[in-house]
């Protein structure tokens, strides 16, 4: 900060505050026992700024160092909320609370401070923008993300002929505008639940219309008698082309296909997903039924030579059995939030084994085991029967 | 629900600011406006410590470094782009809040030794 030099020979600076003078400083130094030797020669004067208790337009905000970086390369953080809800602070991935913390002490944000006291002038002035008691920061959160879920449901896609017109339909910009999450999160959540998109908007199939193009789709495979693991994604789409939109087909084709590394050009079926689907319509449609008489009804379903042999294991996100019956129970339905899942799947059933609760919480807990197995901790009780551990409801 | 962006401005980079952290209220005199007025004195030891003169008081502090950093953000209302389709009615609510990073904070000066009284 420049000092100039005025006629009444009081130095002001800048901010065109005077500066003190130095007899008054020296003899504050005096009366305040302070020993003129042991200080750095230059002083700093605080001021509270002009605009002090007027400014209600500064917050002061911690973060992480990643956090920070992130806004130091041109990245913006976006706080979304509404009126009744807690808000949350979104980066480009990731979702965290922001809360206010509140301290004892006042914090005083203040410009132009040296923290050295090794400066080349013999005073300067520093102002108090901003006065504080608080400060927001945020934590890493799991966000809400059932809410798109709901949203998609209320208008199901079964091809062009059955559309309303005024129905409600989304984009990510929508999404982005109602759902408390980052939009890589929404993104996953859209790949989870198999949404698809369709003239640029995201729907769920109908269940039955998804079976429908299933069931012609392995139709074709079989009459063509073409190798499950090398199916030309193409002509699937050439031969299905009158009665589906390819954008559809070819959705159906990724999500339940996978492209050949060694020729592009023809994709594997993943055999597992098949199972899955398969069950999954079997068990939605009776909810209940004796275990052994769903495994043949799913045989009956599958291709003849698909090559996998059936494993509880992967329909576990599916169903729970309790001999002799298979009950229907979809993770997808269930509640996002911790604690809500695992109150729903305690009333469904009062004691799980660990692979079964597993398939039912990972989804919440990133696929992280030791994240599954913290949440275990904290939300259930355990005891071992027999060599298995169950675990029961902790309230 | 409303997005309110938190971003970095030409000031993020340049400003040095810090905090100083009082133990205690800060006390003003009674129903007098306190915009613009003088605070303190501050002062640095030849070893670094910093020394506040604060009124009737002088105390003595540290400088540290904040755990996490901090940045000081002010809000700022931003005119709306101009969309082709937006009819004139739609210009009533054009503005949208956003957050300018003011400046990044990575120290403080703490004063929380109980201060001495100085004798005038």
């Amino acid at each position: 900060m420049e000092v100039t030099e005025t006629e009444e020979s009081a130095l002001k600076d800048k901010t065109n505050r005077q500066l003190r003078s130095k007899e008054l400083l020296d003899e504050l130094i005096d009366k305040a026992k302070l020993n003129k030797d042991d200080l750095e020669p230059s002083v700093q004067h605080i001021y509270l700024s002009n605009s002090l208790t007027a400014n209600e337009e500064y917050k002061l905000l911690e973060l992480d160092d990643d956090g920070l970086n992130y806004l130091l390369e041109g990245n913006s953080l976006i706080i979304r909320g509404s009126e009744t809800e807690n808000a949350v602070c979104c980066t480009k991935n990731a979702t965290f609370s922001f809360k206010v913390a509140e301290i004892s002490n006042p914090l005083l944000i203040t410009s132009n401070l040296s923290l050295s006291g090794k400066c080349d002038l013999e005073a300067s002035n520093s102002e108090v923008l901003f006065l504080t008691n608080s400060y927001f920061l945020m934590a890493k959160e799991k966000p809400k993300l059932q809410k798109i879920k709901n949203l998609l449901e209320l208008n199901l896609y079964s091809g062009r002929a059955y559309e309303q017109n005024n129905a409600q339909k989304y984009t990510i910009e929508h999404f982005l505008d109602c759902i408390q999450a980052s939009e890589e999160e929404i993104y996953q959540y859209l790949n989870y639940i198999q949404a698809f998109q369709i003239d640029g908007f995201w729907r769920l199939l109908d269940f039955r219309y998804l079976n429908q193009i299933m069931d012609n789709i392995l139709k074709l495979i079989e009459e063509k008698c073409w190798l499950f693991d090398k199916i030309p994604a193409k002509d699937i789409y050439q031969e299905l082309d009158s009665i589906y939109e390819i954008s559809v087909l070819n959705q159906v084709v990724l999500y339940y296909f996978t492209r050949n590394e060694d020729d592009p050009n023809f994709y594997s079926i993943r055999k597992e997903k098949i199972v899955h689907f398969y069950a999954d319509s079997i068990l939605r449609a009776t909810i209940k039924m004796r275990f052994t008489e769903f495994q043949m009804i799913l045989e009956k379903s599958l291709p003849s030579n698909l090559g996998i042999e059936f494993n509880l294991c992967l329909i576990q996100d599916l169903c729970y059995v309790e001999e002799p019956y298979i009950y229907y129970l979809n993770v997808l339905d269930m509640p996002d939030d911790l604690e809500k899942r695992f109150k729903y799947l305690f009333e469904k059933r009062k004691k799980w084994c660990l692979e079964e609760l597993r398939a039912f919480v990972q989804d919440l807990c990133s696929n992280n085991a030791s994240e599954i197995s913290n949440a275990l901790t904290k939300y259930c009780r355990s005891y071992t029967q027999n060599g298995t551990k169950y675990f029961t409801s902790r309230v | 629900m409303v997005q309110i962006f938190i971003k970095t401005s030409e000031d993020t980079g340049i400003n040095e600011w810090a905090i100083i952290e009082l133990q205690g209220d800060l006390e003003c005199e009674n129903g007098k406006d306190i915009n613009g007025k003088f605070m303190a004195d501050l002062f640095f030891n030849k070893d670094g410590t910093p020394i506040l003169i604060l009124g009737h008081h002088v105390m003595y502090g540290k400088v540290c470094n904040l755990e996490k950093p901090m940045v000081l953000i002010k809000k700022h209302k931003k005119l709306n782009e101009i969309d082709d389709g937006m009819e004139l009615d739609d210009m009533k609510e054009n503005f949208k809040t956003e957050y300018l990073v003011k400046s990044v904070i990575r120290k403080k000066i703490l004063f929380n030794k109980r201060p001495k009284p100085i004798v005038f």
